[in-house]
């Protein structure tokens, strides 16, 4: 039977509360000496907290993407891109807060940034649709992909939905067509395209900002061509009830990815989570960001295109008579 | 009863048919309502290209399990048997209306037509043929969307496919994307979507989302949504084309690119 989501995390958060009552008490009664027993806690904390995540299964590494409290992309743009100026609107009917787009600076370098978000209260998850993308999401990213062509800029899209929104406005305005060209249109950039996918990588909704030169994934992200619980509907025709099954056999994790050829590098996570240790992690992702950036810097931009287009030419496992 | 006498029922209106007239003569088209029933990858193929011109290509590849998916390998020796197709997809060169061009044909009776890593190869190399041979291309879709047994892999082959898609357009050469029913999910959402003139069949069902997800929305949706017509209305689509002049209509549009 499968365990509650994230059930993994409840001994740890315990035991960080206990260790924030008793700094608490230190603090309120200095002529203590109490932190022998805050170091010993601590202790125990990260030796309990590496064995919980030594033990993950798919479907905890599911969750664990999902998680509320894991940093999103507004998180990272503020820790790391400067000046960021907003971009909104898809020029033709509506703007779509579960991607936000836009100009900023990296480093010494002019970009252009895409990010997918959920929103971190229920008023900003409402606002963002909980990171379903809309299909005038998709026209402002590659309304932005072409501004970026056009002035030279290279491109970072930050990666984190459950999908394309479904609906029937969506079905109305073409979201597979948005979607498609989309793909089209990322093939075809001549600036340097990095992806990070930072939380949920939600099928072809994620996919629709995520062809790049580089593929970065997140420690505990995520990325399958379904999520678990659709995935079960489809296969095994019920409500769900084999996600866990389905997370297994859909191999979604940084690990199963790395090993496909379909990411290039896994960004590691601090132990417990980005969530745990948030300037870490950001910190962590900006240096990969400029590793990879200031490589690709130096192809030329046919060059650049080709490596792009044989990147995605060799993915694909098949027998051939 | 004699075979010839076997009879047909149309999964629509319910009518009568002597069996060999409906598949020979009618093309599986009910000649009371009109509704275009489902056709094998092979039916489709001497319906549109020239007798004996087809050229088949890569007709030697087919799936494996990568992730070692729940009952994956079964699913694809079940359909396999039943189609006499190694995979979803028939792919080769040949000629439409005296037309040479590049073809390639979904099968739906294979794990519903599904899309994985052997659809997403044959599909790009047909395309890549196309571009070397500086041919038109023509995309006959039929498509449950990505195929679940190959998890990120398969979803990697709407953009593989994509990319090759602009490069025969770069290349200025001609697509033309067929759909039919049913086409659904990440082929929709890569090359199906992105031929220069995009057809349908008649109340061929097509979108994004899948029936699963859309049986989840509580919103009151028109009788023709998710169908060829519904994609008309809104401007997703260039016509509806009875299936009995789909050949004329790819001669005709073949014309345009022809030098």
């Amino acid at each position: 039977m499968q365990s509650k989501p994230l059930s993994f995390e409840k001994p740890l958060t315990e035991l960080d509360q206990q260790i924030t009552q008793l700094r608490g008490f230190a603090e309120a009664n200095p002529e203590l000496d109490v932190t022998p027993g805050i170091e010993a806690l601590e202790k125990n904390l990260a030796s309990l907290t590496k064995q919980a995540f030594q033990k993950l299964t798919r479907w905890d590494k599911v969750w664990l993407a999902r998680h509320e409290q894991r940093p999103q992309a507004s998180t990272y743009i503020r820790a790391f891109l400067d000046d960021p100026f907003e971009l909104r609107g898809d020029r033709l009917h509506a703007d779509d807060r579960a991607l936000i787009a836009g100009l900023a600076r990296f480093d010494d370098h002019s970009i252009a940034y895409l990010a997918q978000q959920k929103g971190t209260n229920l008023e900003e998850r409402q606002e963002m649709n909980f990171g379903y993308t809309h299909p005038e999401g998709y026209r402002k990213a590659r309304r932005v992909m072409k501004l970026a062509d056009k002035f030279g800029l290279p491109l970072i899209c930050f990666v984190d939905t459950p999908g394309a929104h479904f609906d029937r406005r969506s079905e109305e305005y073409g979201q597979a067509m948005a979607i498609a060209e989309n793909l089209a249109e990322m093939a075809s950039l001549r600036v340097p395209i990095i992806v990070v996918l930072i939380g949920e990588g939600g099928s072809g909704g994620a996919l629709a900002i995520a062809v790049g030169d580089r593929v970065l994934m997140m420690e505990h992200a995520v990325y399958c061509v379904a999520p678990p619980e659709a995935c079960s509907g489809i296969v095994w025709k019920d409500q769900g009830q084999h996600a866990p099954e389905a997370a297994e056999g859909l191999k979604p994790t940084a690990d199963d990815l790395l090993k496909l050829g379909i990411i290039d590098e896994i960004i590691p996570e601090p132990i417990g989570g980005a969530h745990r240790d948030v300037s870490l992690a950001t910190r962590r992702v900006k240096m990969a960001i400029r590793k990879h950036l200031n490589a690709l810097l130096e192809i030329d931009a046919e060059q650049l295109v080709q490596e792009r287009y044989d990147r995605y030419r060799k993915i694909g496992v098949y027998g051939e008579e | 009863m004699a075979a010839t006498m076997e009879s047909v029922s149309c999964r629509k209106c319910d009518a009568q048919h002597p069996k060999l007239e409906f598949i020979k003569k009618n093309r599986r088209v009910c000649p009371e309502c009109n509704h275009h029933h489902f056709m094998s990858a092979f039916e489709r193929l001497e319906l549109l290209v020239d007798d004996g011109s087809f050229e088949s290509h890569d007709d030697g590849l087919f799936s494996l399990d990568p992730l070692e998916f729940p009952d994956y390998v079964e699913k694809l020796e079940r359909d396999a048997a039943k189609t006499g197709l190694k995979s979803e997809l028939l792919a080769g060169l040949a000629k439409v209306g005296g037309h040479p061009a590049a073809i390639a044909i979904g099968d739906v009776g294979f794990i519903g037509g599904t899309c994985g890593s052997v659809m997403g190869e044959k599909v790009t190399r047909c395309i890549e043929r196309a571009t070397d041979k500086e041919l038109p291309l023509i995309i006959v879709s039929v498509s449950g969307g990505m195929r679940m047994q190959e998890g990120t892999l398969a979803l990697m082959q709407m953009a593989k496919t994509a990319a090759a898609c602009v490069k025969h357009s770069e290349a200025g050469l001609f697509f033309i994307s067929v759909l039919t029913d049913p086409t659904f999910g990440g082929a929709t959402a890569s090359f199906s979507s992105l031929g220069h003139v995009i057809v349908a069949e008649p109340g061929a069902r097509i979108g994004f989302a899948g029936p699963l997800a859309i049986a989840s929305i509580r919103e009151k949706l028109p009788d023709n949504f998710q169908t060829a017509e519904f994609l008309l209305e809104h401007g997703l689509l260039d016509r509806i084309v009875h299936r009995s002049e789909m050949r004329s209509l790819l001669t005709d549009l073949l014309e345009f690119s022809s030098p």
